[in-house]
């Protein structure tokens, strides 16, 4: 037997900077090229050989991507929030759009488990693209229900679902992501739990909820349920989500649907100490913390 | 130390720096940048040199070819287990030779100008294997019949076929008979797993040849002369040959005694007549040195009604992956934990270290102690538990007393056993009370439970290797010490720095470490066993006061006839020579010294004539052997002394998820006397630190015989939002033979963590969890299955 175990060395000979997005995806066209935004995942990516025919890199720092606004036209029912993909962790977390709006508090939660080393200089689009699903934010960008604004050299600008990205993040790889929105309505609120073997550590399983109440019947109206490190990619719990909607969020109906859920989710993967069987064990548990803190913080707006 | 000195210490006490916090002697380097490491050496025409790695656990080595390597331009050498001579023992072999015994040992080794080159030259050899069955579960190894492959290793056989590397005997008493006789007989069976050091500065080596044949090694490693001799091994050459140097190093904690390593580094600069550096990958660090060994043990204790244990029977089984170097020598250690602390009539252990598919098992901080006081602090809970008894009350029923003799022959003394667990008692109020004295949090609906648990143990001290010392007095009264000390950052160069300082009456800037201005040099530098286990303090502090003593004798001699005062009146402190029966007969040290021109007239030099003002010292303890048969020791004492420490774990537990949070744990240890006391605490607060991320998250995880976590993403070391608050206490018992009465502090506060903690589940949950580490699975399934009872 041949010991063929190659471990090839990364090596780009071009960091390529260009100014518009039409000039990048010229660029991402050909097999060897790869996209750069914080670096704290692709140098990874590199250590363990994953790049070895990657010879351009693609840094989109000149892109003019950094950004979080408001988006222009809003109606008093719905805000959205426009955020560049060059953002950093760190920018989102201090903006006066994010805090102290319980719609978003599961996001500050989740942007602040990373160190602040990464934190400074991580961005959104990473964390996306990067498609995995132990990050913490797209869990709950996912819960959001984000909607992405891709540009790629057939399409050009075109906007679609995180739902439908998560369904097949290689489509997207030679496409490159330029901003995240999503919104928030009145009642709204989001949540995010992580459990990990250390207090800054990867997950071993989290959830992240977004739930909105009815104003007058206080009823369960919209929710979107997501875990992540569980799976392949993130997950969307939609039976679960079904059968919540349009339910009093009593904790006993919250417990009973999250028990439910772990006969749901399948190909759970383990991870080093922690089982599939441990991982299902917890999952109804979790789950029942993000619904419950998400209708506490929609209830107390 | 010489009496007289000691009575003037009290008279110019306040003259000493025993005792005192001072800051670091090197710190100002470290936090500038400016201490040098191995990984800053870096020498002209230097190549840089990697390794490629057997990918499976056990194969045997069919062909290398190493012929497209070779014309890569670039590259200057390439060893092979060919290259070195054929070994003769258990040690693990710079390169694999005929086969490889664990994955990713190495097999091939390669040096050129860039270490792109090196790795690109890798990816050209090509090694064709046969792989061979192979074996990681320790107990399956030594069971005849079972195990699916002997290791067998040239010119050695087992201590008992098969895997048996090696097997100590314990037999006190008759432990089978008491049982039948017992109120009681408890078993349990208790496991860990493999634990790396993780220390920060992966295993680097930098080598030169030397222009007489020789070669100068710069090591990350405990010891230059470790180094210089082993290499002398690996490489078939004069030890005098070889020059060892070790710079600061970046964490160590046994880390990397991997000579087979440096010997790699060594061949290939031999090999290609140019210096050559060899940095290992935080992964080859992990999957390729070694680490702590893996264990099961099984403790069987019978137990009176009065809550007196009459008889134990220990098995403890540890897993020595596939080869020796230090790890059949340190199974001792089990055998130390296991006699040093409580006070059996009957007692009898088998001590095993097994051969597997594994990479090698090494010493780490208190090297197989931690492993049995795991076990034996967890048992001691469960039997107070059973007998319903006070578990502080219950150890200390058990207790080795002042005085008695240990169940190897040994006597105990300057012990605090009993001093330690009343410290720790009294600072956590504990009172005997448990969970029900601590106020719960009830905001979480009780999901976190809270509990606290206690464990005491006792770390020896090996004396084995001797320390020597060298210090001269210079005109201005400065003293120069060499000395082979390592730093690796637990404070000895500070430590070396105040005995000497408070040996002589001087300040710390009067002494010139010359290891911090060169590193420790094998070729500068009397014999020195280096860091290991901790030793150093007491060790190379015992040599330094003799060579400061001896220097003072020299000096006083030379002074004798100035003053007209018999030499033995005669003492050295604060500059002075003075007499110790009237201080007005003095003279300056200075005075002791001709001066003279040494370029034109101007630059003018001391000198002294006949002998220069320097003294030796030698510190060495002749360890006694344990008898095959009983264990009981022949020749004189195993551990010089033992030193007794103890703590108390406050954990919250989440009775849903079996999340582990450490809150509080409160660590006493007898230190003898604090040479430096914030140096000293610092190393109870590190051994915590470093133990409890054992106890809750470390392990590398092997699946199909290959590490799978060899990574800092899934091994999970405490991060700074991990550690507890730790309050360290100092109990100070003097040694009678330390250097100002010190014992160490290094190791000895590793052992009662893990236990306390899991400890401190129980008290909090019931549940009793035996295997590290304590994972929120594994408490969970202990819930599960109290549940279930
Ligand atoms: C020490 C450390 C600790 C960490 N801790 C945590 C943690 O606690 N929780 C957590 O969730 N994460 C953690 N992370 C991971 C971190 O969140 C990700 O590395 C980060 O989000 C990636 O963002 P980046 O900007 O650095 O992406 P990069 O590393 O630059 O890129 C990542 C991937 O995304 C692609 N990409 C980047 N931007 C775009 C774009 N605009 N369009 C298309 N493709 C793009 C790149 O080509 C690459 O494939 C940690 C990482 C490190 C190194």
């Amino acid at each position: 037997m041949r010991d063929l175990e190659l471990n090839m060395v990364f090596d780009p000979s071009e960091v390529l900077r260009p100014s518009s997005f039409q000039d990048a995806v010229e660029t991402l066209d050909s097999s060897d090229s790869k996209i750069v935004a914080g670096n704290t995942s692709l140098y990874s990516l590199a250590r363990k050989g994953r790049l070895e025919n990657i010879k351009k890199l693609v840094d989109i720092s000149k892109l003019g991507i950094s950004y979080i606004k408001e988006a222009e036209s809003q109606t008093s029912e719905e805000k959205k929030i426009l955020v560049g993909a060059g953002t950093t962790f760190q920018e989102i977390t201090s903006s006066s759009l994010i805090n102290g709006r319980p719609e978003y508090a599961g996001l500050k939660e989740a942007l602040n488990k990373s160190p602040p080393q990464i934190r400074n200089v991580a961005t959104i689009g990473g964390s996306i693209c990067s498609a995995v699903s132990f990050y913490d934010l797209p869990i709950v960008l996912f819960a959001l229900g984000t909607t992405l604004k891709f540009f790629s050299k057939k399409e050009g600008e075109h906007l679609i679902t995180i739902d439908s990205f998560f369904q097949n993040p290689a489509l997207y790889g030679k496409s490159l992501l330029i901003e995240c929105q999503f919104s928030s309505s009145p009642n709204s609120a989001s949540s995010f739990v992580k459990l990990c073997r250390r207090m800054s550590g990867y997950a071993v399983a989290m959830t992240a909820a977004r739930i909105k109440l009815d104003r007058t019947s206080r009823e369960i109206d919209d929710i979107r349920l997501v875990i992540g490190a569980m799976t392949k990619t993130p997950q969307r719990l939609n039976q679960v989500e079904e059968e919540l909607r349009h339910k009093e969020p009593s904790i006993e109906t919250i417990t009973r649907m999250c028990e439910k859920s772990a006969d749901l989710v399948h190909d759970i993967i383990p991870s080093v100490h922690a089982s599939t069987a441990y991982k299902k064990r917890v999952l109804p548990i979790l789950l029942r913390e993000a619904i419950t803190t998400a209708v506490e913080r929609a209830t107390e707006r | 130390m010489s009496s007289t000195s000691q009575e003037q210490n009290l008279l110019f006490k306040e003259k000493t720096l025993v005792g005192v916090p001072l800051q670091k002697v090197d710190s100002i380097l470290k936090v500038t940048g400016k201490a040098l490491y191995t990984k800053d050496v870096r020498l002209p025409d230097m190549l840089h040199a990697k390794i490629k790695r057997c990918p499976y656990p056990h194969a045997r080595i069919l062909s290398i070819d190493t012929s497209k390597a070779e014309q890569i331009p670039g590259v200057r050498a390439i060893v092979t287990g060919k290259d070195f001579p054929v070994q003769q023992n258990e040690d693990t072999p710079a390169v694999a030779f005929s086969e490889a015994l664990y994955a990713n040992q190495a097999v091939v080794a390669v040096a050129a100008d860039q270490r792109r080159t090196s790795e690109l030259a890798l990816e050209m050899i090509f090694v064709e294997y046969e792989p061979l069955p192979w074996v990681t579960d320790p107990e399956i190894a030594m069971t005849p019949g079972k195990t699916p492959t002997k290791i067998v290793h040239p010119s050695e056989t087992w201590y008992e076929d098969p895997n048996v590397g090696r097997h100590i005997k314990i037999r006190k008493g008759d432990a089978s008979a008491s049982f039948k006789e017992c109120d009681r007989v408890i078993e349990e069976k208790y496991t860990t797993g493999m634990v790396s050091h993780f220390q920060l500065e992966p295993v680097t080596f930098v080598a030169q040849p030397d222009p007489d044949g020789g070669v100068s090694v710069w090591a990350t490693s405990s010891g230059p002369h470790k180094t210089q001799y082993e290499l002398s091994r690996y490489l078939g050459m004069d030890a005098d040959k070889i020059r060892a140097k070790v710079p600061f190093l970046g964490g160590w904690f046994g880390s990397k005694e991997e000579c087979h390593v440096a010997a790699i580094c060594a061949k290939l600069a031999l090999k290609a007549d140019r210096p050559v550096k060899l940095e290992l990958s935080r992964e080859e660090t992990l999957t390729a040195t070694g680490q702590r060994h893996p264990s099961v043990i099984t403790v069987k204790d019978g137990i009176n009604k009065g809550g007196k244990i009459v008889a134990r029977q220990i098995r403890a089984i540890f897993n020595g992956g596939a080869y020796s170097s230090l790890g059949n020598n340190v199974v001792i250690n089990a055998v130390l934990g296991a006699v040093s602390v409580y006070d059996i009539p009957n007692f009898h252990m088998d001590c095993y270290r097994v051969y597997t598919n594994e990479q090698p098992g090494t010493p780490m901080r208190g090297p197989i102690g931690f492993q049995i006081a795991w076990a034996i602090e967890c048992q001691m809970e469960r039997i107070a538990n059973e007998l319903g008894m006070d578990p502080v009350e219950f150890r200390l029923k058990n207790v080795l007393k002042e005085g008695s003799e240990n169940a190897i022959g040994e006597l105990m003394e300057s012990i605090s056993h009993d001093k330690v667990l009343e410290q720790v008692t009294s600072a956590m109020k504990l009172n005997g009370q448990g969970k029900s004295s601590i106020p719960q949090d009830s905001t979480q609906e009780n999901k976190w439970v809270r509990g606290r648990g206690v464990a005491l143990s006792a770390k020896w001290a090996p004396g084995g290797s001797p320390h020597q010392a060298m210090v001269r007095v210079k005109e201005s009264g400065k003293v120069e010490v060499w000395v082979d000390v390592v730093e690796n950052g637990q404070g000895i160069y500070t430590g070396i720095t105040q005995i000497v300082a408070s040996e002589f009456g001087i300040p710390s800037t009067d002494i010139l470490l010359m290891p911090l201005v060169f590193g420790s040099d094998s070729s500068m530098s009397g014999l020195s066993g280096g860091a290991s286990a901790s030793r150093q303090l007491v060790n190379l502090g015992n040599a330094v006061l003799e060579a400061s003593s001896n220097a003072k004798k020299l000096m006083a001699e030379r002074a004798s006839k100035k003053l007209g005062v018999p030499s033995h009146d005669l003492d050295v402190r604060e500059g002075r020579v003075f007499s110790k029966t009237d201080f007005r007969r003095s003279l300056k040290i200075s005075e002791l010294f001709l001066r003279a021109p040494i370029v034109g007239y101007r630059t003018v030099a001391s000198f002294t004539e006949g002998v220069e003002f320097v003294g030796y010292g030698t510190f060495y303890f002749r360890q006694g052997k344990l008898d095959p048969e009983t264990g009981m020791t022949i020749g004189g004492r195993i551990s010089p002394f033992y030193m007794s420490t103890a703590q108390i774990a406050e954990v919250s537990v989440n009775v849903e998820t079996g999340q582990v949070r450490v809150e509080k744990i409160v660590a006493a240890a007898d230190v003898g006397v604090a040479i430096n006391p914030d140096l000293a605490k610092g190393q109870i607060v590190g051994s915590v630190c470093m133990a409890m991320g054992a106890a809750t998250s470390e392990e590398l995880v092997f699946k199909d015989g290959k590490i799978i976590n060899a990574n800092l993403a899934d091994y999970e070391i405490p991060s700074i939002f991990d550690v507890p608050l730790v309050i360290p206490i100092l109990v100070e018992n003097p040694l009678q033979n330390g250097p100002f009465g010190a014992k160490s502090a290094g190791e000895p506060s590793m052992f009662p963590t893990a236990p306390a903690i899991r400890n401190a589940i129980h008290d909090a949950l019931g549940i009793w969890v035996n295997d590290l580490p304590i994972t929120s699975e594994r408490v969970l399934e202990a819930l599960q299955k109290l549940r279930e009872n």
